[in-house]
């Protein structure tokens, strides 16, 4: 639930008034012990400061003017600090036809609330009875039953409520100059990329997808070309080289990692095979000093499929500047995500980077003219400048990715369960933990029941699924097949609190 | 002090921990009420506009007071 507070309750728990001060007090606390979010409207701050001023100049008529506008202000800054502010937003401008304008202003601030999630805790009678939908009182409150425990498989809100000044700062500019194509932010978070990873380009794209889709189009793949690639990843990864007609050519994985063997690759090494396309999988990248130096042997360039693995490191190196390219992924669950689609190719090749920023843009090298095939693949301002607001804390969040997921291989490794192994030369950003169980089914059937979400990535290896199967052997891939049985992700995030992991081993542990 | 009815006889249980807890928070709040005011001297006087929307402000205080509404 989310609770708007309004002034009197504010005020009851800012100057202790009595008798409403403890329970004011503890339905604040009674909310955010469930999980809920406090909320305080900027609309209101003038209000909540000089009402305030006057119920302690009430209480202490001896003190100056100047000495209790400075304890006002102290006061707010210490109540408001583990609140959220809701932004005044222009829908609540137009309220002068409203008897009650105040109340008008936070009734409309609900409104971008699912219904039925948020409401007014207010002891204001006259609302809760007119309102009985959006408005409750501390006591009310306070009898509502406790919420059963649940887990968020990503926990996307917990970031939003960290960046929401930068995010809707960023938001309105944009709406503001309007440049919502290739405006100012789109070259602004490519600068920034670009010093994040190293590499010497950044082009922003519309998707993962498109990122690869795009590095493939500029290496000139064709029909009748060959690219190596894993079976064990998400379906855009070989969906692109069947788009340009070319082949994937499915190597086994290493079943520990995931990743894709690098023993193998060369074995599977034709004529035909024009790229390397390995997968950084759950974050971690593969064994890129094996893969690059069987490319540099054939002649090969390598992209990396780095869509989980922003922010991960390979040898002191940041992942998607590892190779030929690095293509990644913003989309909203990844380590760096938007509010939708968009994606990022890195290299260092001057020519390429050229070639993918003109395929971007219909193939175009200035206004119509196009000198090669292209598609539509920019990513929109507005999603950059999402990504903007993100960026200020990424390594904050890397760094806590990588706690937590250490923190959970620890509490696997006491537990004697299966898990996916990382490598001591490289680091993961745990775009997802993910374990092994042999009974699947049951064991996500029993997590959930305790409220903890749970996914499989991924259950069928692209060599067999129905679109792809007739590209490869039948059985060429065993580890990729066995795996798929057995993988299960859990959820993790940079915001997951400790106690959440220790509820989800409990009931891991119990169901294996 | 303005004295206000409480609306809702019902009173609810609240459980120890809790009830704990929001007394700490009001206990922290009262820590910085109660602590000594900063020399007057030292403060920079009110504004002209901040002593209007004091005035103004309380103006708020006496219409919801008449309305019965809570401040």
């Amino acid at each position: 639930m989310n609770l708007l507070i309004d002034i009197n309750v504010a005020l009851d728990v800012c100057t202790g008034r009595t008798p409403f001060a403890e329970h004011s007090a503890a339905a604040l606390l009674h909310c955010t012990n469930n999980g809920g979010r406090l909320w305080l409207h900027t609309g209101s701050a003038q209000t909540l400061e000089y009402s305030l001023f006057l119920e302690l100049k009430r209480d202490d008529v001896s003190a100056s003017n100047n000495q209790l506008m400075q304890q006002t202000k102290v006061l707010l800054k210490a109540f408001s600090a583990n609140k959220h502010w809701l932004a005044s937003l222009s829908d609540e401008g137009d309220i002068f036809d409203s008897e009650d304008t105040e109340t008008e202003q936070l009734i409309r601030a609900l409104d971008r609330f699912a219904p039925g999630t948020a409401k007014i805790l207010t002891r204001d009678t006259l609302l809760c009875n007119s309102h009985p939908e959006l408005a409750i009182s501390p006591q009310q409150f306070l009898q509502s039953p406790p919420q059963q425990k649940t887990v968020e498989f990503i926990d996307l809100k917990a970031q939003q409520d960290a960046i929401r000044p930068a995010l809707e700062r960023n938001l309105h500019r944009v709406l503001h100059h309007g440049q919502y194509i290739m405006g100012a932010e789109v070259r602004e978070l490519e600068k920034k990329l670009e010093a994040y990873t190293g590499a010497k380009h950044c082009i922003t794209v519309s998707s993962g997808t498109e990122a690869l889709l795009i590095s493939l189009m500029a290496l000139g793949i064709k029909p009748g070309d060959e690219v190596i690639t894993t079976p064990f990843t998400f379906v855009a990864t070989a969906e692109v080289i069947v788009l340009l007609g070319a082949k994937p050519v499915f190597v086994d994985i290493e079943p520990d990692t995931c990743n894709i063997n690098a023993n193998l690759i060369e074995a599977a090494i034709s004529a035909k095979t024009k790229a390397i396309m390995p997968v950084s999988l759950y974050g971690q990248p593969a064994d890129m000093d094996e893969i690059n130096a069987i490319a540099a042997k054939y002649n090969l360039p390598v992209i990396e499929d780095a869509a989980q693995s922003f922010g991960a490191e390979y040898k002191n190196k940041k992942s998607c500047n590892l190779s030929t390219f690095g293509c990644t992924s913003f989309f909203p669950s990844k380590p760096l995500g938007c509010y939708g689609d968009g994606g990022a190719i890195f290299t260092n090749d001057d020519d390429l980077a050229q070639a993918c920023r003109e395929i971007r843009v219909h193939g175009q090298s200035k206004r119509y003219v196009h000198t090669r095939i292209g598609v539509g693949g920019r990513m929109d301002t507005i999603q950059c400048a999402v990504i903007l607001a993100k960026l200020e804390r990424f390594e904050w969040e890397v760094t806590q990715r990588i706690e937590i997921g250490q923190r959970y291989n620890q509490l696997m490794d006491e537990a004697g369960l299966a898990r996916v192994q990382q490598r001591p030369d490289r680091t993961s950003v745990f775009a997802q933990y993910t374990v092994f169980v042999e009974n699947r089914d049951d064991v996500q059937a029993t997590l959930k029941v305790a409220g903890i979400p749970t996914a499989v990535h991924y259950p069928v290896p692209l060599n067999e699924q129905p679109a792809y199967k007739h590209l490869c052997d039948e059985g060429s891939t065993p580890s990729a097949h066995n795996v798929a049985t057995q993988v299960m992700s859990l959820p993790i995030g940079p915001h997951m609190p400790s106690e959440d992991q220790q509820f989800i081993m409990k009931f891991l542990v119990q169901s294996e | 002090m303005q004295i206000e009815a409480i609306v809702e006889n019902e009173q609810p249980n609240l459980a120890p921990e809790l009830l704990s807890a929001a007394q700490q928070m009001l206990t922290n709040l009262g820590a910085i009420r109660h602590a000594p005011l900063p020399p007057n001297d030292e403060l920079p006087e009110l504004t002209a506009k901040q002593l209007h929307l004091i005035k103004a402000f309380e103006l708020r205080a006496e219409i919801r007071a008449e309305q019965g509404r809570p401040v």
